[in-house]
Order: structure tokens, then sequence, then C-alpha cells
């Protein structure tokens, strides 16, 4: 077994004696779970819930409404009692695990019920209403990071249908402006005690607020490809004000609560902001000068956070950081890529920056190992 | 405090659930009753799963040109088989409004070559097992809606079925 190999290796080094081997082996049986069973035991368990639905689906044409209604009710019902025995008894894997099946059993319901009545619409009026409908119970009952990625997913793909769907005028500016505003209402809320039950809840909201601020600049860097006339700028200046407004506070509530370290929170918080501003809502041609302020802007957000994440010790978010800007880098290749003098001009610049890149790299590295 | 809290933001959904039935179960329930011709035009939409979509064969009373982009209200007429609907500016005085918008009803000029025009077009859940069925007959036989107007504007399609059959 691996770790039979492992320990003899560990033996032959030098590093443990076989009493000690013995004894982490003795430690690793205790641990050791029936995955096997349990696999065999869920794919069991699998068959027969698809077994179950098939069966129900062939005759979906003969059960009344009222039925499928009453039942659907019925599993609703289930779902919130399994919720709140859950939080009554402190057992956060039941709550939240109950939480996901009340989540999936009101979306279904909205289906259901779309299908009975025959209702028509866009697809964000049925996430709008889940969104509703769910919010509540996810941000007093969620206590896991996993029913807060759940719940953070659902609300921004949610506001991203309602965005989609707006029409140019004011109004549709302000409710894309909104939905832009999620990420950084992700981060805001989770500095609020009184959102989930722990800590763990408003950490993995945090995080996917991190990674969609982070993210949406990255994508938005893209507008310096193309260009963005006085009137373009000006609608997405308009857009742009709530996500100004919500990662001021996010920042500010941060700041506050001291449960993310302050270097990290401006450059996790306003600058992917100003970045992704400046991309779209700065007026600019579709010319060389652009790209290159553009990549640089880019390069500039990603090493304040790589900066930020090796003195908070964030190793994680610093090689993606790392990572960022070497892609960012390896694309200037293919903006060059032409003749073969340009081509061959382009492989040298990213290939010596790449170079700068990795040797900047391994010296932070170090210098971390010996401070 | 938080427990009464949690204890109704958990029943929040169920009610939310329940209020949406009842709301939909009331419109309905006021709703008028037609009968309207349907041409099927495309057949299933895989993406949204078992939906036919046709279109309404009614005949048009006035400029549907505004109904393209941000919907309009039609003004819904006719009898034993033969359906109008007028163009209409909502304060019209109009028995049977139809609100395009609230009913996703999808207006868009028919192509060049055809009768010219406007195209109404809907859709209709069906189940698994008429879906082929259905998708058949509106190709090949003429077929009406059963569709409930709701007061508020919105027509409901209920059932697709042959154009002969008289019991609605």
């Amino acid at each position: 077994m691996a770790l039979d190999k492992k320990l003899n290796a560990w033996i032959a080094a030098g590093l443990i004696d076989a009493a000690t081997a013995e004894r982490i082996r003795a430690h690793e049986v205790q641990d050791e779970k029936p995955f096997v069973l349990w696999a065999i035991a869920g794919l069991g368990l699998l068959a027969l819930a698809l077994g179950i639905m098939s069966l129900v689906a062939a005759h979906w044409d003969e059960i009344a409404d009222g039925l499928k209604l009453g039942v659907h009710l019925l599993l609703t019902g289930a779902a919130t009692a399994a919720v709140w025995l859950g939080c009554g008894r402190g057992n956060r894997w039941l709550a939240d695990g109950a939480i996901f099946v009340l989540g999936a059993v009101v979306l279904a319901g909205i289906a259901l019920q779309s299908q009975i009545y025959q209702l028509t619409g866009p697809l964000w009026q049925a996430l709008l209403m889940w969104l509703v409908l769910m919010t509540p119970v996810a941000l007093l009952a969620g206590s896991t990071r996993l029913s807060a990625y759940g719940w953070s997913l659902m609300a921004m793909t949610s506001l991203a249908a309602v965005a989609t769907d707006m029409r140019d005028d004011q109004y549709g500016l302000v409710v894309q402006g909104f939905a832009m505003a999620g990420p950084a209402m992700l981060i805001a809320m989770s500095f609020l005690r009184a959102v989930g039950r722990g800590v763990e809840f408003r950490v993995g909201m945090r995080e996917i607020g991190f990674i969609g601020l982070l993210g949406g600049a990255s994508i938005a860097h893209f507008g310096w490809a193309d260009s963005v006339d006085a009137s373009t700028a000006h609608d997405m200046l308009l857009r742009l004000i709530l996500p100004a407004v919500a990662a001021l506070v996010a920042w500010q509530l941060g700041v506050r609560s001291g449960e993310t370290p302050r270097a990290m929170l401006l450059p996790l918080t306003m600058i992917p902001t100003v970045a992704g501003a400046l991309a779209l809502a700065l007026p600019h041609p579709d010319s060389w000068m652009s790209r290159f302020v553009g990549a640089l802007i880019f390069a500039t957000m990603w090493g304040l956070v790589a900066r930020a994440a090796s003195l908070c010790g964030w190793r994680t978010l610093f090689g993606i950081a790392i990572a960022a800007i070497a892609i960012r880098i390896f694309i200037v290749y293919f903006e060059l890529f032409g003749t073969l003098a340009t081509t061959g001009a382009g492989l040298i610049v990213a290939g010596l920056l790449l170079i700068g890149l990795a040797a900047l790299w391994r010296r932070i590295l170090r210098l971390e190992e010996t401070a | 405090m938080r427990r009464k809290l949690l204890l109704a933001a958990l029943l929040f959904p169920l009610v939310g659930l329940m209020a949406s039935i009842w709301s939909n179960t009331a419109q309905l329930s006021t709703a008028s009753q037609w009968r309207i011709p349907v041409t099927g035009y495309d057949p299933r939409d895989p993406l949204r799963g078992r939906y036919i979509r046709f279109q309404y064969d009614w005949a048009v009373v006035g400029d549907a040109r505004p109904c393209m982009d941000k919907g309009c209200t039609l003004c819904l007429e006719g009898d034993l088989g033969r359906v109008t609907v007028q163009v209409a500016d909502v304060a019209t005085n109009c028995p049977n409004r139809i609100d395009t918008a609230a009913s996703d009803i999808h207006v868009s000029p028919r192509p060049r070559g055809t009768t010219g025009g406007f195209a109404f077009s809907s859709r209709i859940f069906v189940a698994e097992s008429r879906a082929a069925e259905l998708e058949k007959s509106l190709q090949s036989k003429p077929m009406v809606v059963i569709a409930r107007l709701t007061k508020n504007g919105r027509l409901v399609n209920d059932r697709l079925q042959a154009a002969a059959r008289s019991e609605d």
C-alpha cells in the first residue's frame, strides 16, 4: 500500500523509527473509512431514486395536478423540518444538507408550477423567485462553506440572468449595475456577524465574492482590446455607481471586522473595481497604446494582489496572481503575432518577461523562507 | 429572537410556494376560455424541455409593428373558430385584453414569400408521452389551442387539440 511504502522509505532515510511507523500505521487503520461499502450503498440509493423518478415520469400525464402540487408541498415541508431539526441539534451537516435539498425542492416547485399553470416568461423570473424565497433561509441557517458557495453562486447567476434581459434605459442600467455589484455585496455581507451560523458560511461567501471581483476585473480588462466611445462609457459609468459603492462598503466593513488581513482588503475590493472601471468606462480607441495600458493595469492589479498575498502568507492566492500575470504576458506573443519579425519579437519579449517573472517568484519564496 | 426569525425564514419558501399556487389558481378560476386556431412552425425546443412552439392563426387588425419590441395590448374577439385580434391602445375599452409581454407571445415579421404581416408565436408544455403525436398533428391537420385569458391580460395556453373536436 502507498502508506506502507512511504513509511518504509522514511525508516530507511532515518526520519522515523520502526515504533513510530507502527504507531502511524495503527492510527491510519483506526481512521480508515469503508469508502467502497459507502460507494456501493450510494449507487444502490441512486438507482432506487432514479427508478422511482422514471416511474413517476412515465405516468406524469395521468397524475392529477393537485396530487403533484400536494406531494411537492409535503417534500418542501419535510426539507424545512430537517433544516429546523439540524439547527436545533447543532448538527450543521444535517442542517446544511437539508438546506441544499430545500433549495433543490423549491427550484423544482417553481418549475412544477410553471408546467402546471403553463407559466411563460424569461428564466430570470424563476431564478429571482428562488432567490427571494431561499435567501432568508441561507443567510440565517447556513453554516458551512459548501452552502455558502451554493447560495452565492445561485445569487450571482440569478442577478446575471436579470441583468442580461434588461434594456439599456436608465432603469435597465441601474439593474445591471446592481447585478455587477453582486460580488462586492457578497464580500460586504460576509463581514456582518449576523449572517450565517458561524464564520465558515461567511468565509465561503467572501471567497466567492473575491473570485467574482478578481475574475470580473480580469474579464473586463479585455475591454482594452476594443474601442469604447463616449456614449458607451457614459452608460457604463452609470452601471458602475452601485459596484463602486458596494466595493467601498465591503472594504470599510472588512477593515472594521478584522477577519481578513487589512493588507488584503484594498487589493481584493477597490483595486479590481477601479481596474474594471478603467477598462469599461474610460473612452479609448482600439489601438496598440490602449492594449498596452490595459496590460499594464492588469499586471498592476494582479501584482498588488500578489504582494499583499505574499505579505499575509496567502500562498494559493499568491500563486494564482503570478499565474494570471504569466498568462497575460504570454498573450503578448499572440498580440504581436504577424510577420516573421514581429512574431519573433513577440516570442522574445514574452519569453524574457516570463523568465523575469519566474525569477521574481523564486526570490519572493526565498525571502519568505528566510523570514 | 433568532429562533423565531429562523422559523419565519424556514416557513417563507413554503408560504411563498403556497401563495403562488393560490394566486395562479385564483387568476385562472376567473379567466375566460378561448379556442384559438394554431399552426406549428417549429418542433419542440430541446433546450427548454418538452415545449411545442406554435403560431396563433388569428386575423390581425391594425399595425403590429410596435408589438415586436416592447410588446403590446391585443383585443381578442371572435367565436366559432374565427378569432380576430385588434392591436389596441391600453386605454381602449376592451373586454378581452391580451398583454403580449405578460403572455410571453413572441411577435416577428413573417418571412418574405408568405402571406406577409406578423407572426404571433407561443409555446405549451406537453407530456413526454404526447409530444411526438402532437408535433405530428400540428404539421398535418388543423389544430386549436384551448387557452384561458385572465383578467390581467395573461393568455395561458392550456392544451392543444384537433380543430374538429367541439366539446370546448
